[in-house]
């Protein structure tokens, strides 16, 4: 227990001193809005001011909520004595602002005239918070001057480093209410992981929560997309009379090329679509219809060298005889035949050419060639 | 749908045709009728590749939203509803393809019959390489060109062991190939449905250093005899790809002391991860602006893909004030170039101008005024996101009906479907329209949307279901729970407690009268039905569903409402049998229409163990219910003695007494 609290106001301090003398966290945004004339639209503080009080606001809620939070573990252990505290050595912040040399209560000085107190940049914000607000714009603005010019002379007042920690907490309350669950919708990105899991349990938190509540008004505002002031790097004229650069990778430009076409395919939807994934994978054979699809060797041969076959029998086969008469007729069958490529025609021709050699003896004794 | 011919189908037939339109020919009859005798052109032959009849025959095919997937089997027994069916039943399918194609490779040496001419690869084994294989630079190339990752990794070790030359331009495109796929498998063209339902898991969780350092990649790169623009461009885009960031800044430095120039999309991918090498909004925007001032400088054409990732590291910024004025600069810029941005500009667009927390925009507006009607080819990896993200902006951000439906016309146009990513995306897509529709529309609307896509197109999930039962019931359309009901049996909701109870509650709504007796019938169904399939679960099942005190408060009121006395007392003997099946106890509102209808039946019994069952409940009310109870039937001594001591007093005696003393 005792280190924690420790190494929480070890850690903290400093984060709480620049806090505390944070001057703008002191005004939180309820003030604000307590002070407006225009009723509080729900629970959660108007957040959509388009400007930068937004994000100060933002700022300031998250000052707050820190030192909300410091402050509330500190209250919660305040079991042990918060003067146990003095005896660690807490580095001392300097002041944030540049301060007037530090004043001791017993002269306190006539109130400074407001530029003194309010910086000009918090002047005019004040002044754009009062008009985002509405209403009395006048009122609103010189309400929350005053509440800051009261906080300022506070801080001022109270800019003396203290050297007690338990001083500063008196008069300081601290919102307990940190510890109940605060339902706060986590960010996340617009399509992200919680959208999966929501989905794979099938639950989805209802509505109510899922919906920030919005201020401004739902009025179409016309946005010009290709309106904007140029960023004026390229030059239009250079890259038009350039031609285009090859690029320098044409392997890596060709597997992206098929990888992004891949992420758009889907599952066939209908049995056309299918013969299409078929026909790119080679399976099917390819519209319009043509028997020679895929013969790519057969295109360089004319048809004249598959029917006219006869001069492969020149120089071996006798002019004439029952060999010619035979050999002929080989030749036309095989010049009818579609199946066989004219290797293998000439390969047959061939075939008998040897045989009739082997048999030469033979063929010469019966007379069936010439001598 | 197969009426009329769509837009695009009519354009591909005129493309097939060309210049002959289809009118031509009666013209042409008619003219030569005439005097005047009219030239006739015949149209040149128009080359068409192989798929080109195909496609124009698939486009006359509209989407039927009548019917199923055609990736299911024709039947309607195993047509698949629920999202979990659909899932395996498509997995499944292609899972047995791979258990085919597996024992093809396994065993390929009993593939060998070959009768087909011209041979069809892909029917065959695919061919593994061992320490023997005669290999070359062409195996290499040719296994870049089929995508085998891990086979040209295996083929260029043999290279090396068996100390073939690759010559540099080889190792350069390996480098390219490899630095791609970063070493690793990439998923086979095949596996369309594992693709379909893996991308949305795949396509988050990947910003994260995947890098192979001192991989093969780079031992590619050192292996070559001179580095130049090709090998460093190389090798950052692929550490940029796998966010290598650091190093590939190392090496982008590198190439500005040597003075190696870099092409187009290496500056890309520089730009698309700067948002990761600086801390801070606008040091990130500096350092993009640096690198698009040093494109500039070097003289190189930007192109889309430096519009994308210039408007991808905005969006990573998007939460800076300047990022949305910086966005439409950018916009401007790359317009004046000449150069159209695709979905992922406008995907990015949305991003920064839609933010959740932030002004409303209608910058959505304005991109559809600007794409309305275009068709689109992907052109970017983000182009998918487009989508999903403008209809979450048309539910979440801008609440306009009207507006989604325009996006929806959009993704409707030619082919723009096949943006839609993935079955992921897809379904987020539908969600997102349907909740839309049910918070804006009207309910006939609604279910009118909800019977065109339901069940084939899109199963919604069980958080749509509810938001949809608690539409139901605000809007007292109950004539469409029965068909809700059925849809929610078969989507396999009916174990979700919520649902249940949405159910439940929204029947309670039901006022039976003259007219609405079928109704009336069929809810008392679905209240029994309901009842029994609780009561069917197992015990021990994993989320097995518990009554809660309201549930089954509805159900009795349900029951005996819509005249189902008998059933309702049969569900009030079992929780006053066994009150731990319920939590807590049934609501007071039910017990007492329970006890009136008791009291109409004429029913003693079942009035006394409703009081006695409210008495153990510790409801106040239950003293009134037996005092009801005893004035208006007359109780035997047997209920008597029980209400006697459930009570502690004899009401009926008490009662009795007053009326005396009252008469």
């Amino acid at each position: 227990m005792i280190t924690t609290t420790t190494m929480a106001s070890a850690t903290g301090s400093r984060c709480l001193y620049r806090t505390l003398f944070h001057r703008y966290g002191l005004l939180s945004r309820g003030q604000v809005r307590s002070l407006c004339s225009v009723p509080p639209e729900d629970g959660k503080a108007p957040e959509k001011q388009e400007s930068a009080e937004a994000k100060a606001n933002e700022k300031k809620a998250a000052a707050k909520k820190k030192l909300n939070d410091l402050l509330a573990s500190l209250a919660t252990t305040d079991r042990i004595p918060v003067e146990r505290t003095n005896s660690l050595k807490l580095s001392q912040p300097k002041p944030r602002q540049k301060t007037k040399a530090p004043k001791t209560e017993a002269e306190v000085p006539p109130p400074p005239p407001e530029e003194q107190v309010i910086e000009p940049e918090l002047a005019a914000a004040t002044k754009e918070v009062a008009k985002s607000l509405g209403g009395d714009v006048e009122a609103t603005e010189s309400e929350l001057l005053s509440t800051l010019k009261s906080h300022a002379l506070d801080t001022s007042a109270s800019e003396k480093p203290s050297a007690n920690l338990s001083e500063l907490f008196v008069g300081l309350k601290v919102e307990r209410s940190q510890s109940k669950p605060v339902f706060e919708r986590p960010r996340r990105k617009r399509y992200d992981r919680d959208d999966h899991q929501r989905m794979q349990q099938g639950t989805q938190r209802p509505d109510e929560y899922v919906r920030p509540t919005r201020v401004t008004s739902r009025e179409y505002v016309k946005t010009d997309i290709f309106g904007g002031e140029p960023l004026k790097i390229f030059s239009s004229e250079e890259s038009k009379a350039k031609e285009i650069v090859e690029s320098a990778c044409p392997v890596w430009d060709a597997t992206h090329a098929r990888e992004i076409q891949q992420t758009v395919v889907q599952p066939p939807s209908n049995a056309f679509v299918e013969m299409i994934q078929w026909t790119r994978q080679g399976k099917l054979w390819t519209f319009p219809i043509d028997n020679e699809i895929g013969l790519e060797q057969e295109k360089k041969i004319g048809f004249q060298e598959h029917v006219f076959l006869e001069q492969h029998l020149e120089g071996w086969c006798p002019r004439r005889g029952p060999i010619r008469h035979f050999m002929e007729l080989v030749c036309t069958g095989l010049s009818k035949n579609p199946y066989l490529t004219v290797e293998r025609k000439k390969a047959h021709i061939m075939w008998y050419k040897n045989y009739f050699e082997e048999k030469h003896d033979i063929l010469k004794e019966i007379g069936a060639i010439e001598a | 749908m197969a009426g009329a011919i769509p837009r695009c189908s009519v354009r591909h037939l005129q493309r097939l045709f060309g210049s002959c339109s289809i009118s031509a020919p009666v013209r042409s009859v008619r003219t030569s009728s005439g005097n005047r005798a009219e030239e006739i052109v015949i149209p040149n032959r128009i080359p068409r590749s192989s798929t080109d009849i195909l496609e124009a025959l698939a486009s006359t095919v509209g989407r039927d939203s009548s019917g199923p997937h055609y990736k299911y089997s024709d039947d309607p027994y195993l047509t698949p509803a629920s999202n979990v069916a659909k899932r395996s039943f498509s997995l499944s399918k292609e899972s047995g393809r791979k258990a085919a194609r597996w024992i093809r490779d396994k065993h390929s040496d009993l593939f060998t019959h070959r009768p087909e001419d011209p041979f069809i690869e892909a029917f065959y084994p695919k061919i593994s390489f061992t320490d023997e294989s005669d290999v070359s630079e062409d195996t290499l190339r040719e296994l870049m060109q089929k995508c085998m990752v891990s086979d040209a990794i295996q083929v260029y070790q043999i290279c090396k062991t068996k100390g073939v030359e690759l010559s540099d331009s080889v190792r350069q495109e390996l480098l390219e190939f490899l630095g791609y796929y970063n070493c690793e498998d990439a998923l086979d063209e095949d596996w369309v449905e594992e693709r379909w339902y893996r991308q949305g898991i795949m396509s988050r969780d990947r910003i994260r250093n995947t890098w192979k350092d001192h991989g093969l990649a780079e031992e590619l790169f050192k292996s070559l005899s001179h580095q130049g623009s090709p090998a460093y461009c190389a090798l950052i885009r692929g550490m940029t790809r796998y966010y290598q960031v650091d190093r590939a800044w190392q090496m982008y430095q590198e190439t500005l002391e040597k003075g190696i120039p870099l092409d187009t999309e290496t500056y890309n991918s520089l730009i698309r991860v700067a948002s990761l090498m600086r801390e801070g909004s606008d040091l990130r925007w500096k350092l993009v602006k640096e690198i698009l001032t040093a494109m500039s400088e070097a003289g190189v054409r930007p192109n889309l893909g430096t519009l994308n990732s210039t408007l991808e590291s905005l969006s990573q910024i998007a939460s800076w004030r300047q990022t949305k004025n910086l966005s439409l600069q950018v916009m401007a810029e790359f317009n004046r170039l000449g150069i159209q941005a695709s979905l992922a500009s406008y995907y990015f667009l949305l991003i920064i101008h839609c933010r959740e927390r932030g002004p409303i925009s209608h910058i959505l507006i304005d991109i559809m005024n600007h794409i309305a009607d275009k068709e689109f080819s992907i052109q970017d990896p983000k182009d998918t996101f487009f989508f999903v993200t403008a209809m979450d902006v048309c539910r979440n951000h801008l609440h306009s009906k009207e507006l989604a439906k325009r996006v929806d016309d959009l993704l409707h146009t030619g082919n723009n479907y096949m943006l839609i990513g993935d079955s992921y995306k897809e379904s987020i897509y539908y969600r997102h329209y349907f909740a839309l529709s049910c918070s804006t529309d009207t309910v006939d609307q609604f279910m009118e949307l909800y019977n065109e896509l339901v069940p084939h197109i899109y199963t919604p999930e069980p958080g749509v279901m509810e938001e949809l039962l608690k539409a139901l019931k605000v809007h007292e359309a109950l004539e469409y729970l029965p068909q809700l009901w059925s849809d929610m049996i078969v989507f396999d909701h009916t174990s979700r407690e919520k649902l249940l109870m949405s159910v439940l509650s929204a029947m309670t709504c039901h006022q039976p009268s003259e007219d609405n007796t079928k109704l009336t019938e069929q809810l008392a169904t679905i209240a029994w039905d309901l009842w029994t399939r609780v009561q069917r679960m197992e015990e021990d099942r994993r989320n097995k569903i518990t009554w809660s005190g309201p549930m089954i408060g509805d159900l009795l009121t349900t029951l005996v409402r819509c005249g189902e006395y008998s059933k309702g007392v049969e569900v009030m003997q079992k929780i006053s049998a066994d009150p731990h099946i319920v939590l807590g106890s049934a609501t007071v509102d039910s017990l007492q229409t329970l006890l009136d209808a008791a009291i109409g039946n004429d029913e003693a019994n079942t009035g006394v163990m409703v009081v006695v069952y409210a008495v153990d409940a510790g409801h106040q009310e239950a003293a009134d219910m037996a005092k009801k109870l005893g004035s208006s039937l007359t109780l035997n001594a047997e209920h008597r003695a029980k209400l006697t001591s459930v009570l502690g007093i004899d009401i009926i005696a008490d009662l009795k007494e007053k009326e005396i003393s009252e008469s």
